[in-house]
């Protein structure tokens, strides 16, 4: 079943063509990885899928839904989850509150009810706490439970941003570059986490990523971009020896940078 | 789907002690003298006489008030310069309702909270897309067009005279004396203190929370943005016109000039700063302000000089908290108090070297004032 | 309505535009060279009242010498929140920044209050205007309106040409466009928002010094202490007239100083409804401006960058 459709997205900013015709199409359950030299309009095809930018034209649907004017915050009630590639967490709250304040999709509990601690209330918290003690211990983040961001390594903030965005428990979640910034060792470990991910919570996964190994292992199907317009798709083995893909590096990057990868 | 996810991977089983906010700490030695001090320093002006018990009702009123700023500037990070606004609806509804039209206090409360929803929700509709300093400037224009029309209006604020408000008998129990009204009051704010910190740990208080963190993170982590703003200034705006009910009743006479001219009148800096000072994060931050700053001003009330040399002072704490320790005095006492815990002797020492400093301090100055 | 009336009104008008733009001049200057909206700007233009008031009433210095000693204390309280403060903030949150610009307020506020000691009630104030009335062809003008409009319009156009051509003029407007791109062409921006700051703050010093009541005469007018209403109750026009500029130009400032002061006081000519709601009118202009985010149509979007940054 069809999870994520995009169709004929187009978005220019001043004469910059950023996304060109863009029409991708994600299955439940799958991990897609999503690839091109910088500038080719990756993050720019996030941000309009999460609606933090809005298409001249096109069509995004969500499940079968047509989400392509709503607001990102209603995207993500219906079940869109993303990381940043500058990471974004609350900077006063500890890593438990971070996760707690993504679950706004799961919690109803009134601000009366709150005030006055009504059951409704209660239980709310509860539920809420349960889900952080399970991202938790599926991260293995135990440990930091109690940190501030501020205390953290950039490394373990990858993860942090991760569980949060996790416990908000998305259907559909993109990560923008996941392992940039963290240590060899760490990056792979990611890999099998995510499949771990997709595999115990069930939610599809959408990713850039530039650590070549990293994406061609993790993902099942590929999507090639440049210059804002899909120039290959298909399995990864097939993408990177796809002509067109390989001259989109080389056109803007030494030879001997993609032969590295 | 999402009910799935949770068979799939079952959540371990509910620890037996589940870190539910709400739930009183287990009592140890230190909580509870902690607990006795305060609750002894609490019901002091009782025995201090009548003025020390107004001094403690005016602390508690402003406390009140306070935490309207706390739920709008402290969790939602949006700066509204029209407290003293909602507290005049509150004066003055406390006015007729209480006085004129003999209604009991708390009745008359939750009306003047009641007519303060169309109002925040006038001035939020308009000003919640605004951010920063637009909507700080947005909420200082309505505070004086209100000045200009609201409290301008004779029938409303009894003009120059301006009008009595009369403080509650509730049956035999008589809350007229100074004594009695202090209680009143400090049961209230506590109330209203239990009940914003529950709003801080709900969902709702998580979302003002991270839209004062990160607007476009919180949008995509599924808050709606102008909601939660306009819910915190509707919530704000009902806890500080009830505020103004009690300000009535603690005044007995109330005129409108305070409230006609909100800026240049620096009442309501002056509440922004007690309340940042205290610690605008926590619920417990108007009341740690508001005793700091109000005991100050009630020893030296006859020393003029003094008090403007209090609030020089003050506006430099304020300044320097702002740059340097965001949690306020509310902050560093819980940061104190976890280092007490940790090394009783050594830091217990050191925390009350500074404390009877200060004391000795004050008495100098007071001493010196007479 | 005798054209005489209507001329009177106008010059009431004129000069509190005039006393609006000084003020709105030093909002919009203070805005671009350093992001700072300066809540502050009234209280710093207070000191150098207080100064006036505490010279001419206790030492005897005469009147003209006293307002521009006063002038100069609001130059020194502008340099001295820059330096201390305002230099030390870095890319914060904007309500911090607006919060520490309240407390500066009544950090002055307080000052200054403390330097009267603590009076309560009110204080006469000897005038350095001269309080008589001038008969211009029928109509009766106050030569201190006058004054004020000659003072606003001189230091507009000393202050405009100034910006666009002199070597300092030009690099504060530098440091205004883009903070990291004046430093690195050699610009001290530290320096040039210092200067920002100082002429900000004489203008509001200089504005505040206007409007002290001139009307008695030899006598000199009578201020209240504790509210200080009069002098306070022109930053919000003032905050009006630079949003028509978006905080940013100040041409537009100008006019928006126009439709604070004239405009809103010829409205009193105007039908009965709008000219008692004149007050009205102006803060539904002052939000209406809010919610036009005016910047956008002064600035680039290289300059809104460099603003927000």
């Amino acid at each position: 079943m069809t999870l994520l459709r995009t169709e004929g997205l187009k978005l220019r900013f001043g004469g910059v063509v950023a996304l060109d015709d863009v029409s991708i199409s994600i299955d439940e359950g799958e991990i897609v990885g999503l690839l091109g030299p910088n500038g080719a309009g990756k993050t720019t095809l996030f941000n309009v899928i999460s609606g933090l930018l809005k298409p001249e034209s096109g069509r995004i649907e969500l499940g079968g839904r047509n989400i392509t004017r709503a607001l990102p915050y209603e995207r993500a009630l219906a079940g869109l989850g993303r990381t940043f590639q500058h990471i974004k967490l609350f900077g006063s709250h500890t890593v438990e509150e971070n996760l707690l304040a993504a679950q706004h999709r799961h919690l109803s509990s009134s601000t009366l009810a709150a005030m006055l601690r009504l059951p409704s209330w209660r239980r709310d918290e509860v539920e809420a706490r349960r889900r952080v003690d399970a991202v938790l211990e599926l991260i293995n983040l135990e440990r930091y439970r109690h940190h501030r961001p501020a205390e953290l390594s950039y490394g373990t903030l990858r993860f942090v941003e991760l569980a949060a965005v996790l416990s908000l428990q998305p259907r559909l979640l993109l990560l923008d570059e996941p392992a940039s910034g963290i240590a060899q060792r760490e990056a792979e470990a990611l890999g099998p986490l995510l499949r771990e991910i997709r595999d115990v919570l069930g939610c599809t996964i959408f990713l850039i990523e530039h650590d070549m190994p990293l994406l061609l292992s993790v993902s099942e199907r590929v999507y090639a971009l440049d210059f804002g317009q899909v120039i290959a798709e298909g399995e990864p083995d097939e993408v990177t020896a796809d002509d067109r893909v390989l001259s989109s590096y080389l056109g803007r990057t030494r030879r001997d940078d993609v032969a590295a990868r | 789907m999402n009910t799935k996810v949770m068979a799939v991977k079952p959540a371990k089983p509910a620890k037996p002690e589940l870190p539910i906010p709400g739930r009183l700490p287990p009592a140890n030695g230190t909580t509870i003298l902690a607990a006795i001090t305060l609750g002894l320093i609490a019901i002091g002006p009782l025995f201090l006489g009548d003025f020390a018990s107004f001094v403690g009702a005016r602390i508690a009123v402003t406390a009140i008030v306070g935490l309207s700023i706390v739920v709008v500037t402290g969790y939602t990070g949006q700066l509204s310069l029209m407290p003293y606004t909602f507290v005049g609806l509150g004066v003055f509804v406390a006015a007729h309702a209480i006085t004129s039209w003999d209604w009991p206090f708390w009745f008359a409360a939750m009306l003047a909270a009641a007519l303060s929803v169309p109002l925040s929700l006038l001035v939020g509709l308009v000003s919640v897309r605004l951010r920063g300093f637009y909507f700080a400037i947005a909420t200082l224009t309505f505070a004086s067009a209100m000045g200009a029309t609201l409290f301008s209006w004779d029938f409303f604020t009894g003009g120059q005279k301006g009008l009595q408000v009369d403080r509650p008998v509730l049956g035999p129990i008589d809350l007229t004396s100074d004594r009695a009204f202090y209680l009143l009051t400090l049961v209230t704010v506590l109330a209203l203190v239990w009940m914003v910190m529950g709003l801080r740990e709900s969902r709702i208080g998580r979302a003002m929370t991270s839209v004062r963190e990160n607007e476009i993170a919180a949008a995509t982590m599924g808050v709606n943005v102008m909601k939660t703003k306009l819910v915190a200034f509707v919530v704000s705006g009902m806890i500080a016109t009830v505020g103004g009910v009690f300000q009535g009743m603690l005044l007995q006479q109330v005129t409108r000039t305070p409230y006609q001219t909100p800026f240049v009148e620096t009442l309501g800096v002056t509440l922004v700063i007690l309340v940042v000072v205290g610690g605008m994060r926590s619920a417990w931050g108007p009341f740690i302000g508001a005793a700091l700053i109000y005991v100050q001003l009630e020893v030296f009330r006859t020393a003029l000089f003094l008090q403007y040399f209090i609030a020089a002072i003050t506006a430099a704490a304020f300044i320097f908290v702002l740059l340097k320790l965001p949690g306020g005095v509310a902050g560093l006492i819980k940061h104190e108090a976890a280092q007490v815990r940790a090394a009783p002797l050594k830091n217990g020492i050191r925390v009350a070297i500074i404390i009877l400093a200060n004391v000795a301090v004050f008495y100098l100055i007071w001493e010196l004032s007479q | 309505m005798p054209t005489s009336v209507v001329l009177q009104i106008a010059l009431i008008g004129l000069a509190k535009s005039g006393i609006i733009a000084m003020l709105a001049i030093g909002v919009v200057l203070i805005y671009r060279t350093t992001g700072v909206v300066n809540l502050a700007h009234w209280a710093i233009g207070l000191v150098g009242v207080v100064t006036y008031v505490l010279l001419t009433g206790e030492t005897g210095v005469p009147p003209l010498l006293a307002a521009a000693a006063g002038v100069a204390v609001s130059v020194l309280a502008g340099a001295l929140a820059q330096r201390v403060v305002f230099s030390r903030i870095g890319k914060g949150e904007a309500v911090t920044m607006i919060l520490i610009a309240l407390g500066v307020g009544a950090f002055f506020a307080a000052v200054a209050q403390m330097l009267l000691r603590g009076q309560r009630g009110e204080i006469l104030v000897a005038p350095f205007l001269p309080g008589e009335t001038i008969d211009l062809m029928g109509t009766v003008i106050s030569a201190s309106e006058l004054i004020t409009i000659l003072i606003a319009v001189g230091s507009a156009a000393v202050l405009l040409p100034w910006l666009k051509r002199s070597r300092s003029g030009r690099a504060l407007r530098a440091v205004a466009q883009n903070r990291e791109a004046a430093q690195l062409a050699g610009i001290d921006s530290a320096r040039y928002a210092e200067l920002a700051w100082m002429i900000g703050s004489g203008l509001a010093g200089l504005a505040l010094l206007l409007l002290i009541p001139h009307s008695a005469g030899a006598q000199g007018g009578v201020l209240s202490v504790v509210h200080l209403v009069p002098l306070g109750s022109l930053l919000l026009p003032a905050f009006g007239a630079a949003l028509v500029g978006g905080l940013i130009s100040l041409p537009a400032a100008l006019a928006g100083s126009l439709i604070f002061g004239l405009v809103q006081e010829l409205l009193i000519l105007a039908p009965a409804p709008i000219s008692d709601e004149r007050d009205i009118l102006a803060f539904v202009a002052i939000t209406v401006l809010l919610l036009l985010r005016t910047e956008r149509f002064f600035a680039s979007n290289a300059e809104l960058e460099a603003l927000r940054s």
